[in-house]
């Protein structure tokens, strides 16, 4: 096993946990079994087939945010996030993934995570010359309609070409590949794949950090191939900011905000500084979390555990939102819809009042942004 | 250890009623989702981290599982759990972050596993006492991060840190990368609650210090879970450092290196951290910054500003007059990017069927000569060991910890189990030769527990026992570990 796929796994299964106290199940949970060595250790196990409890087993493989925190400690730079897909690739093959992911596995039909109705939600819009395709994804278009419409006229204003996909939105794909559905994440990627390269627009941008991240990264690594740019929202922001094409104004100068990076838009696509150079230009006073840029802490909806284990996400959403609170802010901004629908829900379930905004960084700045110089 | 296939038993039979009777208890002291008896539950709570241990895991054997696990989350629980356990005479095994070396959570005659993670709250951080007061189960990197948020420290960072927890570290007599300023953890707590075996609590009055007859509460330090819970402790905390001074040098020798330690020491001087790597260790980590044969020193001096200045430049002198090269500050920071990295080593090691372990030991200092020699020397004389490197890292006016890596392939003819229970011999027998404790801060646990009437001798050996017998009248007390 050491020089096979499964030399990582075989490698967290003798670690002492050096990344323990990072992974936000362990911290919500606070058992050995759900730490990451944990899992490697039952995960090598059960490859070995030492294991008779075979369900719990692959449950406790699903108890994980995929968010990487593990990743950014480790001396040997693994995500066990990452690794303990594989198996779950091999669950899919032999049809053993978990009935609650069931559901996950009919985006191939529904398009979208949340269903169809949600994947013609905002199809079909368009302006100008299209030179960009404005990806919505799931979670903004289930969740999150004040973004995606701060971004629709944020790109009127700045009458940027840009389309919808013109009659249904497809899933980029990640939710399958996280369940184990390979065969399928396939499938729906070749659609992408086609379907956008066919379009005659020069860049995708994406809501979604997991978005921009599939399509860049995972797609490559499947034999798919997008033949655009792919830039989360905040990186095409930046881009106009520096070409001078727009302006933000210091409108917002009395607001208290704080920042939560989210895990895969700071650790996998490294956006740190980005969206916090954007805020800083709305005059806004920033405030600091504990764990902040590639040290950020998951919001509870990484990975697919708020459908495997909705207690746990919800504990470590409390544990983020916590986190955050203790700044003192106003407002909470972040740049992924699932991250702000999380806080946003876990905020409205504090039962003294708090009046604190969840905004994406997209509704926080359009309205400052003028044109040119 | 030379009995070594009793460690994989298997879990302790119950008959099937008195397990469900036992189950049902547990149940209405803890709920359902603090207990466990699933098989990955089991597994999980069954190794710790024993070098040995992890190559029969390897292997796929299941090593002693425990019957249940538990995640009590008060006190008033983990005394309700030893009424029971003392009740039904069930071992108990208590359980902190699970990194213990010796075997020290090896659940070796089954029973209830009582993890203590679930109580993981600070309870009070004390500005005017510079105390932190905190349930046992907290996670050491946690407490750490808190404190520093708050401007204060702990000092103990064990390389373990982000793993093991605050009780592991009392019961175990844990010592952290900064003790040689700030002390090891018998030196920092204040004071402790724990559970005895038969449920009742005991507090100990937290104080800087006392004269009121033997400190009972202070058996609980290094107890290894054999006479009751820790459940709570109060450690000193100290604002956090203004400034830290990094150094470092080469020595023609290893012994050069520790003469020039004791001289700092006998100078008053504490740096927070000396860490003194021998010709072998330096060749393996420090390559890039000495020459062949040489032994690296690295020294953090940390404190106020005037202070740190003139302790740096002392210890310069010192350093050079024992015919030491400054090395500057990079070998530091080297080994503050990779103190915590235990896995790197280990990744290499397993695949290549290495049989390996960490051996600490301490003596005096007219003793340290002859200790680390005749150590190396009898290691080293094994067929099939392939390193025996030494580093210095815990220091004392009187003395200092010599820390060992020991690895080998065992000849083909010799079993795994044989030749690591042998370099184990071999090194104990030559530390109790030449007058060196047999554990520096890794505990006995199930590896030691063969040498240690010999370390304290017989008398109080006995001594020993019978205390333990007062405490844990019913022998349900991690069984198998310490004595």
């Amino acid at each position: 096993m050491w020089r096979g796929k499964y030399r990582n796994i075989l490698i967290c299964s003798v670690c002492p946990n050096i990344c323990g106290a990072n992974c936000p199940v362990f911290l919500a949970k606070n058992t050995e079994t759900v730490s990451p060595s944990g899992k490697a250790r039952v995960a090598y196990l059960y490859l070995k087939k030492k294991i008779l409890d075979v369900t719990n087993s692959v449950n406790l493989f699903y108890l994980c945010t995929e968010c990487s925190a593990c990743q950014i400690i480790c001396p040997l730079n693994i995500s066990l996030g990452e690794e303990l897909r594989k198996i779950k690739e091999e669950l899919g093959e032999n049809n053993l993934v978990p009935f609650y992911l069931k559901q996950v596995k009919e985006i191939t039909e529904k398009m979208n995570l949340f269903g169809m109705e949600y994947s013609e939600k905002y199809a079909g819009e368009k302006e100008g010359k299209p030179e960009v395709l404005l990806y919505i994804g799931c979670s903004a278009s289930r969740f999150r309609g004040k973004t995606v419409e701060a971004v629709i006229n944020f790109l009127r204003k700045t009458k940027t070409g840009f389309m919808t996909s013109p009659v249904h939105e497809k899933c980029c794909g990640l939710p399958l590949l996280q369940a184990g559905f390979k065969k399928e994440f396939i499938e729906i990627g070749k659609v992408n794949a086609e379907e956008i390269n066919n379009l005659e627009v020069k860049e995708i941008i994406t809501l979604c950090p997991s978005c921009t991240y599939t399509f860049k990264e995972i797609y490559p690594k499947y034999g798919l191939k997008i033949k655009k740019r792919i830039k989360h929202i905040t990186s095409f922001l930046i881009e106009l900011v520096n070409k001078g094409k727009i302006k933000i104004g210091k409108y917002r100068e009395k607001e208290r905000v704080v920042y939560h990076d989210p895990c895969i838009l700071a650790r996998q696509l490294n956006i740190v500084n980005e969206p916090r150079f954007l805020l800083r230009k709305t005059g806004v006073k920033i405030l600091s979390p504990p764990h902040k840029g590639k040290e950020t802490f998951c919001c509870g909806s990484g990975g697919l555990l708020r459908f495997s284990n909705p207690k746990i996400a919800e504990e470590i959403a409390k544990k983020r939102l916590k986190d955050l609170l203790s700044t003192k802010p106003e407002v909470i901004v972040s740049a992924c819809p699932t991250c702000e629908e999380t806080l946003q829900k876990q905020l409205n379930q504090i039962e003294w009042k708090v009046r604190v905004q969840v905004r994406d960084i997209m509704e926080h700045i359009h309205e400052t942004v003028t044109i040119g110089n | 250890m030379n009995n070594y296939k009793e460690i994989y038993t298997g879990k302790i039979k119950f008959p099937e009623e008195k397990k469900r009777r036992i189950k049902k208890k547990l149940v209405k002291i803890l709920d359902e989702k603090n207990f466990s008896e699933k098989e990955i539950d089991l597994i999980s709570y069954s190794r710790g981290y024993w070098p040995i241990s992890l190559q029969w895991f390897l292997k796929g054997y299941l090593p002693s599982l425990p019957n249940f696990v538990t995640w009590p989350i008060n006190t008033e629980q983990v005394s309700e759990i030893l009424k029971l356990a003392k009740e039904e005479k069930v071992p108990v095994i208590p359980y902190g972050g699970g990194t213990s070396v010796t075997g020290g959570v090896v659940p070796l005659k089954g029973g209830i596993v009582i993890d203590l993670k679930k109580m993981n709250k600070i309870i009070e951080i004390n500005d005017l006492d510079l105390t932190v007061t905190a349930e046992a189960g907290i996670n050491g990197k946690i407490l750490e991060e808190k404190l520093n948020s708050r401007g204060y420290t702990s000092r103990h960072i064990p390389q373990s840190l982000p793993a093991s927890t605050l009780g592991g570290w009392i019961a175990t007599k844990a010592a952290g990368q900064f003790s040689t300023k700030y002390g090891k953890i018998e030196n920092l707590v204040l004071g402790l609650e724990a559970v005895l075996p038969n449920g009742e609590i005991i507090n100990s009055k937290i104080k800087p210090a006392s004269s009121t007859g033997p400190e009972i509460e202070k058996l609980f330090l290094g107890s290894e879970g054999t006479i009751g819970v820790i459940t709570k402790a109060t450690l000193k905390i100290w604002p956090l450092p203004e400034e830290k001074k990094l150094l470092s040098f080469k020595f023609k020798s290893f012994t050069e290196s520790l003469e020039a330690a004791r001289k700092i020491l006998r100078k008053g001087i504490y740096p927070a951290v000396i860490r003194l790597y021998d010709e072998d260790e330096t060749e393996l980590k420090f390559q890039d910054f000495t020459e062949d044969r040489e032994s690296l020193g690295i020294f953090i001096v940390e404190g106020m500003k005037e202070i740190t200045g003139q302790e740096k430049k002392a210890i310069e002198r010192i350093c050079k007059n024992e015919g030491a090269k400054n090395c500057g500050e990079e070998p530091v920071k080297k080994w503050l990017n990779e103190r915590f990295d235990v896995i790197t080593d280990i990744s290499q090691y397993l695949p290549m069927k290495v049989v390996f372990d960490t051996v600490e030991v301490a003596a005096t200092w007219s003793k340290i000569p002859t200790l680390y020699r005749k150590m190396k020397k009898e290691i080293s004389s094994i067929e099939g060991v392939l390193l025996s490197s030494a580093h210095a890292s815990h220091f004392y006016l009187n003395g200092a910890c010599l820390y060992f890596t020991i690895g080998g392939i065992p000849p083909e003819d010799v079993k795994l189990e044989d030749f690591y229970f042998n370099f184990w011999s071999k090194a104990m027998k030559a530390c109790l030769e030449s007058g060196g404790t047999i554990s520096h801060h890794h505990g006995i646990g199930l590896l030691r527990k063969k040498w240690l009437k010999e370390e304290i001798g017989e008398s109080t050996y006995r001594l020993l026992k019978k205390i333990k017998e007062v405490f844990d009248s019913s022998e349900i007390m991690n069984p198998g570990k310490l004595i």
